[in-house]
């Protein structure tokens, strides 16, 4: 190996201080975790059920219309009678 | 006699870290962090990268200094850890995306990239070259001229022959004189 290439690669890579960042993740009160990575299949995966999720959700029929949106005269009318399957079950 | 004392007190720091003790486990990180950051920024060519595996490897380290045995030094058995660290981190890279803050960490230190060109041209040409290295010749070339390890240590390390370690650096060597020729050339080092 050549001497000049054994003099750069000595100065290139010579050893570094490490930031005070890295103590305060690895000793500090509140350690940082390892940068979260995520996986790409999972991602895809997350893209296909939201995806999925809105076309059934656009796909539903609408929801009845609740009790507590009639108009009190309709609600009268469903509440004040003595059917009795309606009020036993 | 230096090398003794120093082992014995390492070997005293491992032993209270094994109890739980933190001021044990603050002078381990406090004795080892440059070690670590080192190797793992020489390897990963980038600053957010290294963070990464040094923590890993202060992690990993502290959660099994319970199963060091000592049947090698400590110090080996911390290189071993960190060149574990940085080889899951290359294959991870492969696998995974960055999230955003990651990738604004990218963005802020392709600035940082950039003034250090300016600044160090040769020293980042160099470093490029290392890095376009397969890891197994990059881990060699870094355990070596930025640690300093003997060819035995190294082998240690790495667990394989010396002759393997000759070998490695052998090609690693050849690869860089071929992709650092211009340097020569250009009479950088005249």
């Amino acid at each position: 190996m050549p001497e000049w290439l054994e003099r750069e690669l000595v100065a290139g890579l010579a050893p570094v201080e490490a930031p005070g960042a890295l103590r305060e993740c690895v000793l500090g009160p509140r350690r940082v975790l390892p940068a979260r990575r995520v996986s790409v299949f999972l991602i895809a995966a997350a893209m296909v059920v939201l995806s999925a999720g809105t076309v059934w959700l656009s796909a539903r029929q609408p929801v009845r219309v609740s009790n507590a949106r009639w108009s009190p005269a309709t609600r009268a009318q469903i509440n004040d009678h003595n059917c009795v399957l309606c009020h036993t079950l | 006699m230096a090398t003794m004392v120093r082992e014995s007190s390492e070997r005293g720091l491992v032993e209270a870290c094994k109890r739980g003790e933190r001021d044990a486990f603050r002078t381990l990180f406090e004795t080892y962090k440059n070690k670590v950051y080192s190797v793992a920024l020489r390897f990963a060519g980038e600053e957010a990268a290294a963070m990464d595996i040094a923590q890993d490897t202060f992690v990993k380290l502290f959660s099994c200094i319970r199963d060091f045995r000592g049947e090698s030094g400590f110090e080996t058995w911390v290189y071993r850890m960190v060149v574990n660290s940085c080889l899951d981190q290359k294959r991870r890279a492969r696998r995974l995306v960055p999230l955003a803050d990651e990738l604004m960490a990218t963005l802020r230190a392709s600035g940082d990239v950039l003034a250090q060109m300016l600044r160090a041209e040769i020293g980042d040409r160099v470093r490029a070259a290392v890095e376009n290295l397969s890891p197994d010749l990059r881990i060699v070339i870094v355990l070596r001229y930025t640690e300093g390890l003997a060819y035995e240590q190294i082998a240690e390390v790495l667990g394989c022959s010396q002759g393997t370690v000759a070998s490695r650096l052998n090609r690693a060597h050849k690869a860089l004189e071929r992709r650092l020729a211009h340097l020569a050339k250009e009479g950088v080092h005249a």
